[in-house]
């Protein structure tokens, strides 16, 4: 706001400047766009009209500060301040509404820079510290939202790729390969030498195609590569654009966040891979602004991909299917814990059923205790896992039976992604009204403000906003924390559930 | 935090009564209401367990209940109703019940069956003098207030009550050399929290009625009444015994309930009383929230209370209150270097002489802590507590299980371990290690165990000790080791039936 | 010597167990089918009794702790309590013979309660399936209210008042305080006699699961009737509660009082009672049965307790070599583990 140069932009009026933050309202008429009001109103002549009839440049300067009047009419800034959150919000809430297919069995490559440049301290501590702490939440994040998926991590270092942890399903794994090298980031693994994207995308290639290989059933797997790179060149030992034909020859998609700026080679391989038009602008390349935007585009990767036009009609025409996979679902054997007390001599059995039913017992309460020691005392020690097909027990889900190779998962895990698969359908604001139907949040039972007429108390909260969210499934008006909650946490509508 | 010193104080002085005593007070179900809030969680837990339980439980049960790795928590929680006499072991020491009397109120408490009137009678009449919860607050945080005053010598305070300058005395919160002067543990008073100086007072007052030959039970009972009436609402007198009405005129001076005239009617608890036996952490009481859910008048009451919280500390031990209460200024002036004073702060800093001091008046460390937490800014706790979850995501992050199962049981005890530091840390431990160049020799009461024939039962007796949390010392290589006085009996016991086989 | 001067920064952590207020919600089945069948052993009306002196227990805990009690029934579910207009019981209830917050939550209870019963046998259809889920979500809509909005209950009353008031005038102190949620705990427990378990909408069960695994909310079972549910028992497991199959039911309250009064902060120090299995059972999206072995479409993840052509949720057509090779299992099997001992690679092949 404080250039005056922006002023000559008479295409934009400020007050659209601001819809992002503010949307229009009878707020932002009065107090965003006081001098620039006349401008609106038809002809280019009025256009350069200031407040004062006379041109806009001899107006007196109108500073930022001047905008939010409080003084006059206590609440504007309270309000307005209201309407900024609800507006974050509301953008926070981005989860489409129309279900489409995702790629769910993603095989996704991490490869992290180290070279030199990461040890900037433009991003603090170091970019390499926080890039090592954001990629350590992402992967936690990752595996929430993609349970059967693999991953692995890569690093660029002194001109070649190091493998940081091989390709896996095992959250932990990835976690421990990622903290041992934080640990050590700075005698063994300190950022140094140049980045070589070819060395770090063959290795990801040989990863990916190790792994899901070109047996025929195994395409509709994604294949994809995350890349952090904070470099601005990248030192090769061949030519990158045959590795990139390759790539794009194994379908795999490569994705880019620049720490730095943003590079040619990086935007054509992101280009090339997502068959996106040449030099175009891609969601799957982003330079950063700052730590928190860093973070918000490592999460987008999280959400699984879309798949194209051009795979779906690829995938149609192929006509063989999609794979099915036999799975099986566990049960769950508890354990018996086990205390010792001063020495081997005096062992405690804790009965499965302990402190739950004194009553049953009562009549000789000291028999309820004395469970059986010697029979399940092998294989009950620990957390078990029963395969429902042979039987074997296992400790960690998921994985596969070590007896007899059936894939074994928690249902939890796979429920996990059901809420991409029947997205709820947003919730829309119930528009200002003087007064409404509803008077309490149907899912926490907050009280709503009441309805106000327009123009009684102009720049009071009511006047902005109704508070109130509907389902348009079942016509139930929710606050805007439980909108929130509902779309981001629970995925269930509280309402429609109860239908 | 803080409410923990005075259910302490409150628990020991219930503790120390007789047992009779005691199972005259279990008479009462909002007796029997108040003393079970008063208790640990676990103790808690143990009651509940019991309470519908027609049989006594055998107590090998009981230990089952518990991981291992909770031992302490079970034995302090036992300890504690066996002092109360909630629990009654049987001839054999095997099985243990609960209080019979104890047991039937809180039942009766419970499922409502009690006789009428156990929770205080509301005036069912109109009051003409109808008086509001601000009003009300007006009134005792102005009574109480003028007693802290006073204590302090702060100028142009009107001199409290008789009874309330002979309970000062009686407590030694205060001395009579020529005129009234403030002791050492008047300034200890002064740095505990609210709730927690009342009891401190009421205590006192009970050591009085003892004298006055009023019946202590009838006037813990009021007390306890207190704590579970409603604010805002009248009650009336004429359920009252003798001995509890001529208290009355004593609690009004100290600001715990209202009433308009000696001879009214009706009475009313302030919210000093009300919150007599809840945390002072949660004083929003259900029914409290529902009203403000209703968007009922709770915005006043709110401003004046905030005065309270003000001080800000640094890492570099400067401290800077937002008061110009002269209370709070002399009670930051016990322990603190004070140099600036401007209309609405004063500033000052900690040092080692300023700290010294305040020992050398009595004054712990853990009592300044306390008070600094419990005054802290709120800006203060809120960077505090946005510290403690970056902790503790950081935590959950280290060993995240997303394995489905349970992830929350493996963090919870990481969780627990973290504790908000509203304090900068390196302040805290600073006021510690000075307090710790005072006092170089601790000394606690106890019991050696040595003779003892083997490391193998060395090493099970001294597990066992250091299981309950009893263990102070020990030596393997002499095997000898030492516990606590408390823990004495429980050891000599477990050895007893351990190394007689 | 140094264990006795660590003593004096010790001391406090280890047995200072806070006494959080904590919010208790219980969901109350009442789907008259679960019900009829057991009317031998226990009805409503008892285990209303029993749920009521147990509020009361929860309420007795600590000054602050709150409750809320819903019910849920194939019509719909609905809140108890809190309930939305009390105002003129508050006002009116005046009680001679019992602890008033007590008595404002069972009177509200009761009548609320034998409402909604007259009003479900007009309505009732058979047919119906539960809305339990919705009754969760609502439970857990509340609470997440609880925990983030009023939550401010940990510092002293003035903050309370004064943020909760601010709450109340333009609800912006979420985001002040959004991010950390260590005061308030929560925990639910769901009655139910409901033996089938089909009956339950599988998808918004297991969001309500993650929901309340990502709050921290645990999800107690009280399963009445003669079947275990293998789903609610998956509820309890995910949420480390407890799920306790009540075969007996005449001293329902001895139960709620031990196994089922363990508030969240003690939970960490007591051994739970737990029931020996769980059964991580899925639904099949086709039949809605429970199925331990299944198909899984690896586009959508939808579970299939039998081979269709096309995948019933995404569509999308399944390859037909490997249905063959699904279909002709055990024939070939001695053959295939061969095979993926030696290779390693047995996945692949499982496909």
């Amino acid at each position: 706001m404080d250039d005056s140069d922006e002023e000559y932009l008479s295409g934009i009026t400020p007050s659209s400047r601001f819809s992002s933050i503010v949307p229009e309202s009878p707020r932002s008429k009065e107090g965003v766009s006081t001098r620039t009001r006349a401008r609106k109103s038809g002809t280019t002549d009025d256009n350069l009209k200031g407040n004062n009839g006379g041109y806009s440049w001899e107006d007196e300067y109108q500073r930022s500060w001047d905008i939010v009047k409080d003084d006059d009419q206590q609440g504007s800034f309270e309000s307005m301040v209201q309407q900024i959150i609800e507006n974050r919000k509301k953008k926070i809430m981005k989860n489409p509404a129309t279900p489409f297919q995702r790629g769910i069995i993603r095989t996704l490559v991490i490869v992290i820079d180290g070279s030199n440049s990461m040890a900037e301290k433009d991003l603090r501590p170091t970019r390499l510290t926080l890039s090592l702490n954001y990629c350590i939440d992402f992967i936690i994040e990752f595996f929430d939202q993609n349970p059967i998926s693999q991953l692995g991590i890569v690093l660029m270092r002194n001109g070649v790729a190091h493998l940081v942890s091989e390709v896996s399903g095992s959250p932990q794994y990835h976690i421990d390969k990622l903290r041992q090298l934080k640990i050590r980031q700075h005698n063994k693994f300190e950022p140094s030498g140049d980045a070589s994207l070819q060395n770090a995308l063959e290795m990801a290639r040989a990863l990916l195609k190790f792994n899901f290989g070109t047996t025929s059933n195994n395409t509709k797997n994604s294949k994809e590569v995350l890349m952090i790179y904070g470099s601005l060149f990248t030192s090769d030992p061949g030519d990158i654009h045959k590795t990139i034909q390759s790539l794009v020859k194994d379908e795999i998609k490569v994705s880019i966040i620049g720490l730095s700026a943003q590079v040619a080679i990086c935007q054509e391989i992101v280009n090339r891979t997502n068959h996106e038009p040449k030099l175009s602008r891609s969601k799957h390349y982003g330079v950063i602004l700052n730590e928190s935007h860093f973070k918000e585009l490592l999460m987008d990767f999280v959400t699984p991909l879309a798949l194209t036009e051009k795979e779906k009609q690829e995938e149609a025409s192929l006509n063989n299917g999609v794979p099915i996979i036999k799975m099986g679902f566990p049960s769950k054997v508890q354990p018996i814990v086990t205390s010792t007390i001063g020495n081997t001599d005096f062992t405690v059995e804790f009965p499965q059923l302990n402190a739950s039913f004194p009553t049953q017992g009562s009549d000789e309460s000291k028999d309820v205790v004395e469970v059986n020691t010697n029979t399940t005392l092998l294989s009950s020690t620990t957390i078990g896992y029963q395969c429902p097909q042979c039987k074997s027990r296992v400790t960690n889900l998921p994985t596969i039976c070590p007896v007899c190779g059936l894939m074994l998962i928690l249902s939890t895990h796979l429920a996990r992604s059901y809420h991409h698969l029947i997205p709820l359908a947003p919730y829309k604001e119930v528009p200002i009204a003087e007064s409404y139907d509803s008077e309490y949040c149907y899912g926490c039972q907050l009280k709503f403000p009441r309805g106000v007429k327009p123009g009684t108390h102009p720049g009071v909260l009511e006047s902005m906003t109704s508070s109130r969210y509907r389902c348009f499934k079942c016509t139930n008006d929710f606050c805007i924390n439980c909108d929130v909650f509902v779309h981001e946490t629970l995925h269930n509508c509280p309402g429609c559930e109860n239908n | 935090m803080s409410s923990n010193l005075f259910k302490t104080t409150v628990n020991e002085y219930l503790e120390s009564l007789p047992k009779t005593v005691q199972s005259k007070l279990y008479e009462a179900p909002a007796t029997c209401l108040s003393i079970y809030r008063l208790l640990s969680p676990m103790a808690k837990f143990y009651i509940m367990s019991m309470i519908f339980n027609e049989k006594p439980v055998n107590l090998r049960d009981l230990n089952k209940w518990c991981k291992p790795s909770s031992r302490k928590l079970e034995y302090e929680a036992l300890k504690r109703l066996k002092a109360l006499h909630l629990v009654e072991y049987d001839n054999k020491g095997s099985h243990i019940r609960l209080h019979s009397n104890f047991r039937k109120n809180f039942r009766d408490c419970l499922t409502g069956t009690q006789k009428p009137n156990a929770f205080g009678s509301i005036s069912l009449t109109n009051d003409k003098h109808k008086v509001d919860i601000k009003f009300l607050d007006k009134f005792a945080s102005q009574k109480w207030e003028n007693i802290l005053h006073f204590m302090v010598g702060t100028e142009s305070t009107t001199t409290p009550s008789k009874s309330v300058l002979s309970l000062l005395q009686l407590g030694g919160l205060m001395e009579n050399k020529n005129g009234l002067s403030i002791t050492n543990s008047g300034f200890q008073f002064l740095l505990q929290d609210v709730n927690a100086q009342i009891w401190t007072l009421l205590l006192q007052y009970l050591n009085l009625t003892q004298d006055l030959n009023m019946d202590p039970v009838d006037v813990l009972n009021f007390i306890f009444i207190l704590g579970s009436l409603e604010l805002g609402k009248s009650y009336s007198v004429s359920s009252l015994s003798e001995t509890q009405r001529s208290m009355l005129a004593d609690l009004r001076d100290y600001g715990l309930v209202y009433q308009r005239s000696d001879t009214s009617g009706r009475f009313y608890p302030t919210r000093l009383a009300t919150t007599l036996t809840s945390d002072s952490a949660g004083l929003k009481t259900p029914s409290m929230a529902v009203e403000q859910a209703l968007g009922e008048e709770a915005e006043e009451t709110a401003q004046e209370r905030n005065i309270q919280e003000s001080i800000i500390i640094e890492t570099n031990f400067k401290v800077y209150a937002y008061t110009n209460s002269p209370l709070e200024i002399a009670i930051l002036n016990l322990f603190v270097h004070l140099r600036t004073r401007f209309a609405n702060m004063v500033c000052g800093q900690i040092t080692r002489e300023s700290i010294r001091n305040a020992l050398y008046n009595g004054i712990t460390a853990d009592q300044i802590i306390k008070f600094l937490d419990s005054h802290a800014h709120p800006q203060m706790k809120l960077l505090a507590k946005e510290r403690l979850d970056k902790k503790i995501e950081f935590d959950t992050s280290n060993n995240i299980n997303t394995a489905g199962g349970a992830p929350q049981s493996k963090n919870e005890n990481v969780i627990s371990q973290h504790k908000l530091e509203i304090i900068p840390p390196n302040v805290l431990d600073q006021i510690k290690l000075w307090q710790l160049e005072l006092d170089r020799i601790q000394t606690f009461e106890g019991y050696l165990f040595k003779d003892l024939a083997n490391q193998q039962e060395y090493d099970i007796l001294s597990n066992y000790a250091s299981e309950l949390g009893v263990l102070i010392w020990s030596d393997k290589v002499k095997k000898k080791f030492f516990v606590t006085k408390d823990g004495m009996s429980q050891v000599a016991d477990f050895a007893n039936r351990k190394l007689k086989r | 010597m140094e264990a006795i001067s660590d003593r004096l920064f010790n001391e406090h952590t280890t047995d200072n167990l806070q006494d959080d207020p904590s919010l208790l919600t219980i969901i109350l089945d009442v789907s008259p089918s679960g019900w009829f069948k057991i009317q031998n052993v226990i009805s409503i009306q008892d285990v209303v009794k029993s749920l009521i002196v147990y509020l009361n227990s929860h309420l007795s805990l600590n000054n602050s702790n709150q409750v809320a009690f819903l019910i849920t029934s194939p019509l719909k579910s609905k809140f108890l309590y809190p309930k939305l207009d009390n105002s003129n019981i508050i006002k009116d209830s005046v009680s001679k013979d019992m602890y008033r917050q007590f008595k404002i939550v069972d009177d509200i209870i009761l009548e609320e309660l034998n409402q909604f019963l007259n009003e479900m046998i007009d309505k009732i259809e058979n047919n119906k399936r539960s809305t339990l889920t919705g009754a969760i979500s609502l439970g857990l809509t509340y609470t997440n209210r609880m925990l983030t909005l009023d939550q401010s209950i940990l510092t002293t009353t003035a903050s309370a008042m004064t943020t909760t008031s601010l709450a109340n005038s333009n609800q912006n102190s979420s985001n002040i305080t959004s991010s950390s949620s260590t005061s308030m705990k929560s925990r639910m427990l769901i009655i139910s006699a409901n033996d089938d378990d089909d009956e339950l909408t599988y998808i918004p069960l297991m969001n309500c699961i993650f929901a309340a695994q990502k709050m921290k909310v645990s999800i107690d079972v009280a399963k009445l009737g003669f079947k275990n549910s293998s789903y609610l028992q998956q509820a309890s497991d995910a949420t480390n509660g407890i799920y306790l199959h009540i075969e007996n039911p005449k001293g329902l309250i001895q139960v709620l009082s031990t196994a089922f009064f363990i508030e969240p902060n003690l939970r960490p120090f007591i051994i739970l009672p737990a029931n020996s299995n769980v059964n991580y059972r899925a639904s099949c999206f086709i039949t809605g049965k429970a199925v331990d072995i299944g198909y899984v479409c690896s586009v959508c993840l939808c579970i299939m307790s039998k081979l269709p052509e096309k995948c019933p949720a995404c569509n999308s057509e399944f390859d037909k070599k490997i249905i063959e090779q699904l279909n002709r299992v055990p024939q070939i099997r001695k053959k295939r583990k061969l095979e993926s001992n030696g290779n390693g690679n047995n996945e692949n092949n499982n496909n």
